[in-house]
């Protein structure tokens, strides 16, 4: 093949794969769209918490102690959420209870429906990610990347502990009523269903 | 008697792999199972890719310690191209990058950074197995800058088809093995370039005497490598969807353990793709059989290490006059 031709269907090839292969545009307007197309974590847990808590299904929490110290198993496979392979499953329950206890990192209390059932209401460490999952409010497959999905619960843990937490603390005492709402992990390996946690989502007390 | 034995060395990776086979489908009854098939092919197509790269740098008598980085490298760049293209702000310009744009970014970066490795073995005379340990760091610390140390997530749906898709009932990625394979068996055994590669490894001063341009040929099978890198980092990056800046971490390993136990002299010069292709299978249902048997992944390393040692001995015994 003579030169003339060899490079000319090199260039045409050259051409043609760039033609292919990107695209141009103004700068400006990628990064306007970009900006509108930025997920905010804030915004999406501050609308949860404000206007889908209080519809948010829940399972009476003395049923749920009842049913998961049955088949821990079962009971989480057919009622509780889980994220990929892990063996924690996370529920919402909600019950009315009284304040038994006030302890540094939880408050203890006894379901009104069932004395000898407690459980612990978390008031110091606060995992925003047992309220995404148990509220099944997100889905990871969703989300471009994984740093969006986890400030979803970042934000859920800054919401609770300033609007739910701090003010049930300054006023919460022994022996007050209240109604809750909030998300609980149970390990299906390790249940530990004497020491079950709940992140709180609602905590009306009722003096 | 000499039949018989000859014919033995000739066939023992096949041998191998088949004791292999009906040993594992005895001991676990998920081992023989179609599903159980595709998922060792499709586990073995990244390593076969970068083993047959492997391969033609062995039989030059060179080593090609940077595949992993480079598969990694490339991997990000695709991802990166793919995910954000690039940005020129002083002239307020930005470059997409389609799949396919993307992927032969991918490819020329592979291929790049295999021409540099062929250039410091060739031109500064550097010893391949420290030209390309000093491309693994240089590689893998590229691979931190552009992603920053996070993954690149949330990739093109049709580019996550290479990794993930199927056609004609064939996973993606056997297919595209598979034409790396048949395109390298066709370069060894029937093209020129494929006699110098192994002449240059029997005996580099005689093919430098006969003609042999062995700077050239040298560049090429490391640029190779490098593109074959690149294709292995392209399947891997779509089949995670994701470019993870430490994959492809200590893959020259088992790229050189699929070369070693496929046939492939160390010492160059002689060897085969296909005998590859069979090492890189018998680490396959190795490993597939090792997890199917809930063996400890401590101990699988050591099995996997004792293997390779059998492979090199044996490949001793076989040819003990050779350097």
């Amino acid at each position: 093949m003579n030169k003339p031709i060899k490079y000319t269907i090199i260039a045409l090839v050259l051409v043609f794969s760039f033609y292919n292969a990107v695209y141009i545009k103004d700068l400006d307007a990628v990064k306007a769209l970009k900006t509108k197309a930025v997920f905010n974590a804030k915004d999406y847990a501050d609308d949860f918490i404000e206007n889908k808590v209080q519809n948010l299904l829940a399972i009476d929490a003395s049923s749920f102690l009842t049913g998961i110290s049955e088949d821990v198993k079962s009971y989480s496979e057919s009622k509780g959420n889980k994220l990929g392979i892990s063996d924690d499953y996370y529920f919402i329950i909600d019950g009315k209870a009284t304040v038994e206890k006030i302890e540094e990192e939880n408050v203890l209390v006894t379901l009104q429906e069932n004395k000898n059932r407690k459980l612990k209401i978390a008031t110091d460490f606060i995992f925003g990610n047992a309220i995404r999952e148990g509220a099944k409010m997100a889905n990871i497959g969703d989300y471009q990347n994984t740093m969006d999905y986890n400030n979803i619960s970042v934000e859920l843990n800054n919401i609770v502990r300033e609007t739910i937490v701090s003010p049930f603390k300054k006023s919460v005492k022994e022996n007050d009523s209240l109604y809750f709402k909030g998300a609980v992990k149970v390990n299906v390996n390790k249940p530990q269903l004497d020491n079950l946690r709940v992140i709180p989502l609602i905590l009306d007390l009722k003096k | 008697m000499t039949d018989v034995k000859s014919t033995l060395v000739k066939f023992q990776s096949i041998i191998a792999l088949l004791v292999l086979c009906i040993v594992l489908t005895i001991l676990s009854d998920k081992f023989f199972t179609l599903e159980n098939g595709w998922n060792i092919a499709r586990q073995i197509s990244i390593n076969v890719c970068i083993s047959v790269g492997m391969t033609l740098v062995i039989l030059t008598k060179g080593i090609d310690l940077s595949v992993g980085s480079m598969l990694a490298f490339s991997g990000a760049i695709v991802a990166g191209l793919l995910k954000f293209g690039l940005e020129f702000p002083s002239i307020n310009t930005f470059v997409g990058f389609t799949v396919f744009g993307a992927i032969l970014a991918g490819l020329v970066v592979g291929g790049g950074l295999g021409v540099f490795n062929g250039w410091m073995i060739t031109k500064f005379k550097v010893p391949p197995f420290v030209a390309t340990l000093a491309m693994l760091t240089i590689a893998r610390g590229a691979t931190m800058l552009w992603t920053g140390g996070f993954p690149i997530t949330g990739l093109d749906d049709s580019f996550a088809f290479i990794g993930t898709g199927w056609f004609l009932g064939i996973p993606m990625p056997v297919w595209i093995t598979a034409i790396v394979v048949v395109l390298a068996i066709i370069l060894t055994k029937k093209t020129k370039f494929g006699r110098h590669i192994y002449a240059i490894g029997g005996n580099e001063s005689a093919a430098r005497l006969s003609g042999i341009n062995i700077n050239k040929v040298k560049i090429w099978v490391y640029a190779i490598a490098g593109i074959l890198s690149a294709v292995g980092g392209i399947i891997l990056t779509s089949r995670l969807d994701s470019a993870q800046p430490n994959a492809g971490m200590s893959y020259e390993l088992d790229s050189i353990a699929a070369v070693v136990i496929g046939g492939t002299s160390l010492s160059g010069g002689r060897g085969s793709i296909m005998g590859t292709v069979q090492g890189a299978l018998i680490i396959g249902v190795l490993n597939s059989g090792l997890v199917l048997l809930n063996v400890s992944p401590f101990w699988q390393q050591i099995i996997k290490g004792f293997v390779i040692l059998i492979a090199v001995i044996m490949d001793r015994l076989n040819h003990p006059n050779e350097n």
